[in-house]
């Protein structure tokens, strides 16, 4: 009895605390990290891989001879801080690595530099052979927009349950036709969990 | 010895409560000085709940509204749960006293936090984070609204049990021009504008409704909720804010009621009491009333403070009977730290967060600006402190 007691009391250390770097690579660790009722990493993995599939098994990008995407407006309708770069970044660069269409960063402000290097026309300083030239810039003929939407709903909860709440999350993504406005390919991913409390912030 | 040691404790428990009211008073002198680092270097190293509020509020008026919402996120990461305070504020607080508690925000704390916030971010043109807060601040409001419900009936029942304390409580009642639920309009009105300004009318109306429901004679809303309602975007439009005076203070206020076993039971609670000083802005219309909104809220809590002060004292007075009467040896020392441990545990909490205003106006102008403007002036004692524009549009800013 007296050497259950210390061996227990290891196995209940052992258990406890410490740093734990998740190993993205390896699909049981990500899969055994403990789930949130925020969005967490593999909402917006399995999110984000879903919407390019979907969006490229439509064939809507071959409707455009070269299709060039500017990135739109992403609303966030929830009530958590959430930068939505976290997933349009993963649905561009899948896009990108596709081959299948070109991402437009000049049109929408986020790069800002090829800006500043047409300011350096006529800059004695500046070799203007290296300086762009004008109408080399490409506009985008589609862009992606979007909305993360959050639903709180109260669960009946007994003495012993964890569970009191469940939260409905919805991202919805559009791409739109620039030249017609019309909306050429939409879907929507919905996330719900159940657990305690919906997160606020 | 035993007065001297009464003494000496009564100038000790004055001293708590009018410390706490010396350090409100000079806050607010700060801020008619529009000295608002004065006030954040006096609460920037405690950061406790109050402190967290005044700095936040301090930050904006000085235009720091970066550092204003982080300071009110920390305090709402603090207060997740805030709506369930009507009874953890008191019960903590009977053990040593409620001012030696961390002061438990008021639900209409968390509402101007969520209405400071909005300010913060619109200032920064973080139109989507601003999104976000509206969002915070429906779903609290919702969560109050069954709380405050909730602690009504409690109160009800807890009164129902006892008559002498219903009959004092009854006899103390105050009667105020007060809401009939947790909500603010101020922080309505500025998030249908929010919406009114992106084009979501749908969510515009919702908000603009709820504003119009409190504040039924404000014209300006009703102005605004037409153009929702007509899906119209207003243009070359500014919205003037003015918040004018200091909400309601709290001080400490000795009662008695006498029972027949125990003999004269003494209890202590905080008593409201309305700032004088204001300014009724020309061309503006109220748009909350803050002194209200404070006092619909604090009624139900002072009824709560005093069922549970009263009750504790009834308690800590049989034990120090007990005491008294066990015949040891050392009945008289443990009587006299009982009755030392009774009084310095009895004082009222009168921290409040004294930099809201008493009441907050609005006017709404065309401007020849082609654009659509917030402007929010901070007026105390007759002095604007503060006056910042802010153009309503989309930013980049992340």
């Amino acid at each position: 009895m007296k050497r259950m007691i210390p061996l227990a009391l290891c196995l209940a250390l052992t258990a406890c605390g410490g740093t734990r770097v998740v190993d993205l690579n390896d699909a049981d660790e990500v899969n055994a990290m403990q789930h949130v009722m925020e969005l967490e990493y593999r909402d917006w993995t399995n999110t984000a891989k879903k919407m390019t599939e979907s969006m490229l098994d439509s064939g809507v990008l071959k409707s455009q001879p070269k299709p060039v995407i500017a990135i739109g407006n992403i609303v966030n309708d929830t009530t958590q801080r959430i930068d939505t770069d976290i997933l349009t970044k993963k649905i561009r660069t899948t896009l990108l690595k596709s081959g299948k269409a070109q991402i437009a960063t000049n049109f929408s402000g986020e790069d800002t530099t090829s800006n500043t290097v047409r300011n350096l026309r006529n800059n004695a300083e500046y070799d203007q052979n290296t300086i762009a030239q004008t109408g080399t810039l490409i506009a985008p003929n589609m862009s992606l927009s979007g909305k993360m939407i959050q639903r709180n709903l109260k669960l009946e909860s007994g003495w012993f349950s964890s569970v009191d709440t469940r939260v409905e999350y919805y991202l919805q993504m559009t791409l739109t036709d620039l030249k017609s406005g019309l909306s050429v390919w939409e879907d929507e991913e919905p996330i719900i969990k159940e657990g305690k409390d919906a997160p606020t912030w | 010895m035993r007065r001297i040691i009464y003494f000496v404790l009564f100038l000790f428990l004055c001293g708590c409560a009018s410390t706490m009211q010396s350090h409100l008073n000079d806050i607010q002198n700060d801020f008619a000085n529009s000295d608002f680092r004065t006030t954040t270097e006096s609460v920037a190293s405690e950061q406790n709940n109050l402190d967290l509020l005044i700095n936040g509020t301090a930050l904006f008026l000085d235009g720091k509204y970066s550092e204003s919402d982080s300071t009110f996120e920390e305090f709402n990461k603090r207060n997740l749960s805030e709506t369930s305070s009507s009874i953890s504020r008191e019960a903590a607080g009977l053990l040593v006293g409620q001012s030696v508690n961390s002061y438990k925000p008021y639900m209409m704390d968390s509402l101007f936090v969520s209405y400071y916030q909005l300010w913060d971010l619109l200032a920064l043109h973080d139109w989507s984070n601003a999104r976000v807060v509206i969002n915070q601040s429906y779903k609290r409001q919702q969560d109050m609204s069954i709380e405050y419900k909730k602690l009504i009936e409690d109160n009800k029942n807890e009164i129902a049990t006892d008559s002498q304390i219903s009959e004092f409580i009854n006899t103390n009642a105050k009667d105020w021009l007060a809401f009939s639920d947790i909500m603010n309009p101020a922080l309505m009105y500025l998030s249908g504008i929010y919406f009114l300004n992106d084009g979501d009318f749908d969510n515009a109306i919702t908000y603009l409704k709820r504003a119009d429901g409190m504040m039924p004679n404000n014209r300006y809303i009703q102005q605004d909720l037409e153009m929702a309602q007509k899906r119209i975007r207003p243009t070359n439009t500014t919205w003037r804010f003015i918040e004018t005076g200091f909400a309601p203070r709290l001080r400490e206020e000795n009662a008695s009621i006498y029972l027949f076993n125990l003999g004269l039971i003494q209890f202590t609670f905080s008593d409201a009491y309305l700032m004088p000083n204001y300014t009724v802005p020309k061309n503006a219309e109220l748009l909350a009333n803050v002194d209200a909104l404070f006092m619909t809220e604090y009624n139900e809590y002072r009824v709560n403070e005093i069922l549970r002060a009263y009750t504790t004292a009834v308690s800590k007075t049989t034990a120090q009977a007990l005491l008294y009467n066990s015949h040891s040896d050392y009945a008289p020392l443990l009587g006299i730290m009982s009755s030392i441990y009774t009084a310095s545990s009895s004082n009222a909490d009168v921290r409040t967060w004294a930099t809201l205003p008493k009441y907050i106006y609005i006017e709404r102008y065309k401007n020849n600006d082609k654009t659509n403007n917030l402007i929010y002036n901070r007026e105390i004692n007759g002095k604007i402190v503060n006056d910042k524009i802010i153009e309503l549009t989309k930013g980049e800013h992340k």
